[in-house]
């Protein structure tokens, strides 16, 4: 009898630490994909959390200053030691393992994976219409503006649309032409601009005028002049801001000219941009070889005489300072005369559209003729310059590529407005560099050693 | 029967009437080493006990009739009846390790039948050499068993290694089962960042070692379940091996025993780099100047340094105006440092109870100042038998350590720098205190300009003693453990046993970096603080049924069920501050908070278990075992794993008749075990914060951090053992041979993905991989009598190779220290190392020309003087095609020879051990084999290509500051690592029993020496250094170490 009963107590605790609870445990400190996704408010921190791509090292707050500006005729470094790659971004001689252009493609995909997600899983939440339409239009647009960064990088990249829920996952993993990516964004920003508002709720949020925008960009990098026209035509509510040096510093953050930018936000450690103290050697702490974005010779030398924009985009010309190779070459003041922040976590904001680009793409898109002149002489006027012509000498996508240098030094334009205006190898050949049939960025060496199927770009 | 019964009952009391006729008895023990003193001789089933004294000889008071157990240490006892003898001689046999009694997990089989494939370490060999923590002492000893002292910062445990690593992406710790316990090292929770890595300082609590806290000399015995058949009762946590560590009980002997061991040591650095000296580096220096200044830049070898346009072809002024200082940093750094251990322990028991209580204390201190590791410890393992058929016993075992640590092991750009890396690069040339005394901080900075106050591009380096002086870094970890048992017979042969344990585990660190430190070429400090503790609870709870039946007299059986629940959960807190106003206040409170995190892991396993032991006679032996598995850890449709497992013994020797033939058994086993060693929440897809400020206004985000497997799985083992037991000569050679297979597959793999998908990998179960190898072990005892001597002899190969990678076997190439040098493809072992292959040195500039194009070196065409590189693939082009596996971290063989001799009183013993056929990536090389002068190098780099007439020897390249390639992931820094060291060499003296009295049982002192010598053709201070234990894919690299050291210490044991 007494073996029956323990053999009864055996089975007994067997049975009650067998319970299916015990082994069934959910992450405590971290939540999971299986159990989010379900509310309203979850998207709104989902695509907090796009947004929030957008602050990473591969996009702006590294990646597209060093493909857009440095690599091309308006900015430089010089410096050895840690970073020489970014020099060798600089130079042309990156190789295709060199860490930007691969955290440039990691860091776009995850925000774009992010957006997929968002896109994916909305669909069957039950929720306000128009917060559903606004989460979408946000979400399409950030996927636009991802994939616009890709395409001008790197020329024909994967189109992924949709979440990946397992690593086999990986038919959309196939290189499409970039004009695929650009008939992609032009639908989404057609879908995005009808579900977002006109006016953001908050700032940083993307706006009917932010998907315009970025449409008539993308229209204009595609050839569509007259969609591009239009597109531009239908931004509304902004102007320019009378005085140059006003677009700048924390204090001038979302104003009337800004249509979208990206919010950095010092004092939460990961929120912060490094280009703040890494453009301004003086903010620069004891950083002395990070990466760094001095203006050229050829840039500096592009001011007119009496062009107010100088004096509020460029300072430091002729000063020493200890330990930079660069000594006397300047810097610039966009982001930040003032740090009271740590290296690497500044609160300036990357203004990614504004409306002096809108006016000068319309001139673009319309092409030589009065109205165009007009818009480019209301940005003019605003430097403190007297209007232009057809008289004027030089062609007109001379002088207004040239209008574009000067009035976005420094905001991650360059590469592609050289690359549009198809001009760039010529440009960087009369600056003495050869850029080797690199105009696009090397796919990195990792994802061609994934899919073998990947073809190389032009130069490497 | 029941009669019968109640005749056993009465019989005591018979005894005991006749006891008081009890009369002297003398007798005589020997043996074939000649007479045995202090052999222990009692009456059976009395207290009534006595020893024999120096001679053999004792005396007793007992009755005809009455039955003696006489029983010596390593000697089978012998139990003899008193038939109207007043005096007897006993001849008793020498007991060999067959005769142990093994622990197998969940039960305990006799050495001589087991089936599986076991190693075993007895106490003596244990204690044999002083060492802080239990795997020190196995180095060497264990067929199968390799162990590497990674570092040899005080409290460091060494990386251990059960037959190859069957694993890519999760553990290759073995599983240590701790008086049937099991506790798994962690794999590496979610505080990221780590030491290493250049720009963080983050914490990151050390995977707890389970046997920091265990004092070796509280171990009785080690077994290690090698193989399947042995460890698949261990079920999803037996691939990687499993260590059972059983600590002492006491004995039944009656007589309380006190023991008091200690021993004192003095530690130096085991050996020092070959580095150039001042003269040798100044040499060096203005040849790589000159060389870029003439070569690179057409000037002329006689312009100034002043005149010189390029950094790169500047001479730092501490070179081109040398004061004649010489410093040798490494003895600026290497100290002599003490260790002590102290151990007393009482042991005893009666028939009914049993203890054994010890307490320790070890304090060490590391060769490099504020370095040390002090441990506390105390045990009490008490066993009592309430009545014939109910037992219950208790162990507990508190602990603290206590650790101070330096950033000594890491290259000397992290932050912190590393204090070693740092000694090592230094320019001789530079001193290291300025003249107050303080730390020269400015020496190696970029402040070394060149006389015209231009920089020379010298690479920077952080002063070590600034380091030193600049860190204070505190560990400590208070462990409880313990356990209770409570058995009861059932019927006869037929025990029900219910063990319920705990293990509590608080780590605590407390980091601070005082404003004293300048990071490399800053000119100021950076205070930074860092506060973070850690605990963890893990308990199991477990039921057991065993049932042992002899059938007849050939038959027995042996059934064992068991039901087991184990459950951890982890719980860790971090803080971190800097800019604290000064360096008064060093806690957090001192400084401006800057970040702070606290998060929980856990993890379950539930488990059913069934074995059965079956012996026909002494002849035939089967065993065969089976344990199903359900863990948290794995994915939802794949939670529960079966693991079953067979193996069969014959003994030939039953059926050989040979006098010198004592035993001979074949074996072979067969059986699947898993590895659960993977992230807790692995195979769930997690979302980590991706906040973002709207304009300033605060917002929540989350963005997926991990893809999620929910088929994520164990790894499965399936493995194959076969071997030889044999023993001759009246036992006097004996040992295993043993050949094993064990095939790893559905091996987890951090596979890369597209990054177009959002993520860069994932972990998936698709990976095969083998391990397969030979095993040998030998005792002899060659000589017996006055002289002894013993020799054990063990060897084991491996070879491990990848079989399959999932997919289309895609390689996967793995980023280490520096850059991707490791490569794990099918056919290779895992993690190879990777890169391109030299083939000498252009000799010439005919010979460049000749050579392939070089299209990766980003500063054109080689020169002459330069590496010249394999066009592998023999298209007239050095591209990335041209790379391949260049060596790997495995050794060919590993081995361990110990020597004991033994006459009269004085004991000698030396054990020698060793690896051979592995490599290390010797990254230090990228700096100190670098040929450019802006670090130290080592020395061999003074014999280089000076001229096409002046090649040096042949095999080192010209001294060229810059764009000379030297740092192109190569097998230029793939070295041979394998080495011969002798581990130890004890001498002891026995006291002879006449010269100690009454009080005092035994005493013996000894002197000892620890790494004494290691023989290797490896330039760095480890032979064993691998920087990053935790990550398989990118084993071997040496990028800094904190080296081993040599011990020299005087001890006593003193018993009574």
């Amino acid at each position: 009898m007494k073996a029956k009963n323990i053999l009864n107590i055996f089975i007994l605790i067997s049975f009650i630490s067998c319970s299916k609870e015990f082994t069934d445990l959910s992450p405590v400190s971290e939540r999971n994909t299986g159990s989010f996704y379900t509310t309203a408010n979850d998207f709104e921190v989902a695509i907090a959390g796009v947004y929030n791509s957008l602050l990473s090292q591969g996009i702006y707050n590294e990646a597209i200053w060093i493909m857009n500006d440095l690599r091309s005729d308006i900015t430089f470094w010089n410096a050895g030691g840690l970073a020489a790659s970014i020099v060798r971004y600089d130079d042309f001689e990156e190789t295709t393992i060199d860490y930007v252009g691969k955290d440039s493609w990691i860091a776009h995909y995850k925000g774009i994976a992010r957006a997929n997600t968002v896109i994916d899983r909305i669909e069957d939440i039950e929720m306000d219409a128009s917060q559903k339409s606004r989460i979408i239009g946000e979400a399409k647009f950030l996927r636009s503006l991802m994939y616009y960064n890709l395409a001008t990088t790197f020329g024909n990249v994967p189109l992924v649309l949709t979440e990946a829920t397992s690593a086999d996952d990986t038919s959309q993993n196939v290189q499409v032409p970039a004009a695929q990516i650009y008939s992609q964004i032009v639908a989404d920003l057609t879908e995005a601009e009808s579900g977002l508002p006109s006016t953001a709720a908050q700032g940083g949020r993307a706006t009917k005028g932010a998907a315009a925008a970025l449409l008539g960009k993308v229209y204009l990098t595609q050839g569509d002049k007259s969609s591009a026209t239009s597109a531009l035509k239908r931004v509304s509510g902004y102007s320019l801001v009378d005085n140059y040096a006003d677009l700048w510093g924390v204090e001038n953050e979302f104003n009337q000219e800004s249509i979208f930018e990206v919010s950095f936000e010092s004092g939460y450690g990961v929120l912060g941009n490094l280009y703040t103290s890494a453009f301004n050697v003086e903010l620069g702490g004891t950083v002395t070889s990070g990466p760094r974005n001095f203006p050229t010779e050829s840039l500096i030398n592009s001011f007119e005489a009496g062009d107010t924009r100088f004096e509020a985009s460029i300072a430091g010309i002729g000063s020493e300072a200890v330990g930079f190779a660069a000594d006397g070459s300047g810097w610039t003041i966009k982001y930040g005369t003032t740090n009271s922040s740590t290296d690497n976590d500044g609160p300036n904001n990357w203004v990614v559209l504004r409306y002096a680009d809108v006016l000068l793409m319309l001139a673009e898109a319309i092409g030589e003729s009065a109205e165009s002149y007009g818009y480019i002489n209301q940005v003019r006027a605003r430097a403190g310059l007297g209007p232009i012509s057809s008289s004027t000498a030089g062609t007109f996508a001379e002088k207004l590529l040239h209008e574009r240098k000067v009035e976005l030094a420094f905001e991650g334009h360059r590469w592609p407005d050289l690359k549009r205006f198809g001009v760039a190898a010529s440009v960087m050949t009369s600056e003495g560099i050869d850029i080797r049939g690199r105009l696009n960025i090397a796919i990195p060496q990792r994802e061609m050693d994934i899919n073998p199927d990947f073809v190389q770009n032009a130069g490497y | 029967m029941k009669n019968m019964k109640h005749f056993f009952l009465i019989l005591p009391i018979f005894l005991i009437s006749l006891g008081t006729y009890a009369q002297t008895i003398s007798g005589f023990v020997d043996s074939e080493d000649g007479p045995l003193p202090g052999a222990t001789i009692q009456v059976k089933g009395t207290n009534i006990a006595s020893n024999t004294d120096f001679d053999g000889n004792f005396s007793i008071e007992a009755d005809q009739g009455d039955v003696l157990i006489i029983s010596f240490v390593g000697f089978n006892s012998q139990e003899v009846k008193l038939k109207n003898q007043d005096s007897i001689t006993i001849v008793l046999s020498p007991s060999t390790e067959l005769d142990e009694i093994v622990v197998t997990g969940y039960g305990t089989t006799k050495r001589r039948n087991i089936t599986g494939s076991v190693a075993v370490l007895s106490a003596k060999s244990i204690t044999r050499i002083p060492v802080a923590t239990v795997e020190n002492a196995i180095q060497g000893q264990m067929p199968g068993v390799q162990v590497n002292q990674i570092s040899g910062e005080p409290g460091v445990g060494p990386q251990i290694r059960v037959r190859g690593v069957g694993s890519i992406s999760g553990g290759n710790e073995p599983l240590y089962v701790i008086d049937g316990f099991p506790i798994s090292k962690n794999v590496a929770m979610g505080v990221t960042g780590d030491n290493f890595r250049r720009g963080t300082g983050r914490f990151r609590p050390p995977p707890p070692n389970p046997l920091a806290n265990i004092n070796p000399a509280d171990i009785e015995s080690i077994q290690v379940l090698k193989d399947a058949s042995a460890a698949a009762i261990y079920g999803s946590r037996g691939s990687n091996g499993v260590v059972i560590i059983t600590t002492k009980k006491g004995s039944e002997n009656g007589e309380p025993s006190f023991s008091y061991n200690t021993y004192i040591g003095t530690q130096s650095v085991a050996n020092k780099l070959d580095l150039m000296n001042a003269e040798q580096h100044n040499d060096l220096a203005k040849d790589s100047a000159n060389n870029f200044w003439v070569i690179n830049q057409g000037g002329n070898v006689s312009d100034p340094t002043s005149a010189r346009g390029s950094s790169n072809a500047r001479i730092p002024i501490g070179i081109e105006n040398w004061d004649g200082t010489d410093t040798d940093w490494q003895d600026e750094i290497f100290n002599s440092a003490l260790v002590q251990n102290h151990h007393l322990s009482a042991s005893g028991g009666s028939e009914k109870a049993k203890y054994y209580v010890s307490g320790n204390f070890f304090d060490q201190d590391g060769i490099i100042e504020k370095t040390d590791f002090k441990r506390y410890s105390l045990r009490a393992n008490i066993n009592v038998d309430v009545t014939d058929d109910f037992r219950f016993g208790v162990n507990i075992a508190p602990s603290y350590t206590d650790s101070d640590k330096m950033p000594a092991g890491s290259p000397y750009f992290a932050r912190p720098p590393g204090i070693v890396y740092a000694a090592m690069v230094h320019f001789p040339s530079i001193k290291p205190l300025n003249p107050d005394g303080t730390p020269n901080q400015l020496g190696n900075m970029s402040y070394q300009r060149d006389a015209l106050n231009r920089g020379t591009l010298t690479t920077t380096s952080s002063n070590p003693l600034a380091i030193i002086q600049g860190v204070d870094d505190n560990l400590t970890q208070n462990r409880t453990f313990g356990n209770v048992f409570a058995e009861y017979d059932i019927i006869e042969g037929l025990a029900f046993k219910t063990y319920f344990g705990v293990d509590v585990n608080n780590y605590k660190r407390n980091f601070y970096r005082n404003s004293s430190l300048f990071y490399r070429n800053a000119g100021k400090g950076e205070t930074f603080g860092q506060s973070s503790s850690s605990e963890s609870l893990s308990w199991l709870a477990e039921q057991t049924l065993t049932y042992e039946k002899q059938l007849s007299d050939d038959h027995n059986i042996n059934v064992l069920l068991g039901y087991t629940a184990q459950a951890e959960r982890i719980d860790i807190n971090t803080v971190v501050a800097d800019n604290y106003p000064d360096d008064l206040v060093q806690t957090i409170s001192g400084g401006q908070l800057a970040s702070g995190t606290a998060l929980q892991e856990e993890w379950s396993l539930a488990s059913s278990l069934a074995r059965i032991n079956y012996a026909f006679q002494d002849r035939f032996l089967l065993s065969a075992s089976f344990r199903a598995d359900t863990s948290s850890r794995f994915g939802e449709g794949n939670k529960t794993g079966y693991f079953p497992a067979a193996s069969i013994g014959y003994r030939l020797s039953e059926d050989i008749s040979a006098s010198w033939l004592d035993d001979l058994k074949l074996r072979g086993s067969y059986g699947q075990t898993g590895n659960f060693l993977i992230p807790n929440y692995a195979s769930v897809g997690l979302l980590s914060p991706a906040d973002y400020s709207f304009g300033g206004s605060y917002q929540s985000g989350l963005g997926a951090r991990t893809l999620g497997n929910t088929n994520l799985s164990w790894e499965k083992t399936e493995s194959l053992n076969f071997g030889v037991d044999f023993s001759f000569i009246d036992n006097r050679v004996f040992g295993s041979v043993e050949y094993f297979q064990a095939n790893t597959s559905a091996a987890l793999l951090e596979v890369p993905l597209p990054s177009s998908l959002g993520f860069e990998s994932t972990l998936s179960n698709i990976g095969e991989i083998v391990n397969k190898g030979f095993e040998f072990i030998v005792s002899s005892r060659n000589s017996v009598g006055a002289f002894k001597w013993r020799t054990d002899f063990n060897l084991s190969t491996i070879n491990n190779e990848v079989i399959s990678l999932g997919g289309d076997n895609a390689p996967i190439n793995s980023r280490g220290g520096a850059g991707i040098r490791h490569i794990t493809e099918v056919g290779q072992p895992v993690g190879s190392y990777y890169g391109y292959v030299t083939d000498g040195i252009y000799m010439n500039q005919a010979e460049v020309d000749a050579g392939p194009e070089d299209t990766i070196a980003t500063s054109g065409t080689p020169l002459p003087g330069f590496r010249r590189f394999k066009d592998l693939n023999g298209d007239g082009k050095i591209t990335t095609a041209d790379r391949q596996a260049i060596g790997n971290y495995i050794p060919d063989f590993y081995y361990g020879i110990n020597n004991e001799f033994e006459y009269k009183n004085f004991n000698f013993s030396f054990l020698i051990q060793g690896v051979e056929g592995n490599e290390l990536l010797n990254l230090t090389k990228r700096h100190l084999g670098n040929f450019s002068g802006n670090f130290n190098n080592y020395a061999y780099v003074d014999d280089r290509w000076r001229s096409e007439s002046d090649p040096g020897s042949g095999i080192n390249p010209i001294a060229m500051r810059a764009g000379n390639q030297n740092n192109r992931p190569s097998d230029e820094l793939v070295d041979d690592a394998s080495y011969l060291r002798l581990r130890n060499v004890t001498l002891a003296y026995n006291f002879p029993q006449s010269s100690l009295g009454n009080s005092i049982k035994s005493l013996r002192v000894y002197a000892s020496g620890t790494n004494l010598l290691t023989i290797t053709d490896y330039v760095g201070y480890n032979p064993e250094v691998n920087n990053q234990e935790d990550n398989l894919l990118v084993q071997g690299e040496d990028y800094g170490s904190y080296p081993l050291q040599s011990t020299l210490t005087l001890g006593i044991n003193i018993n009574f």
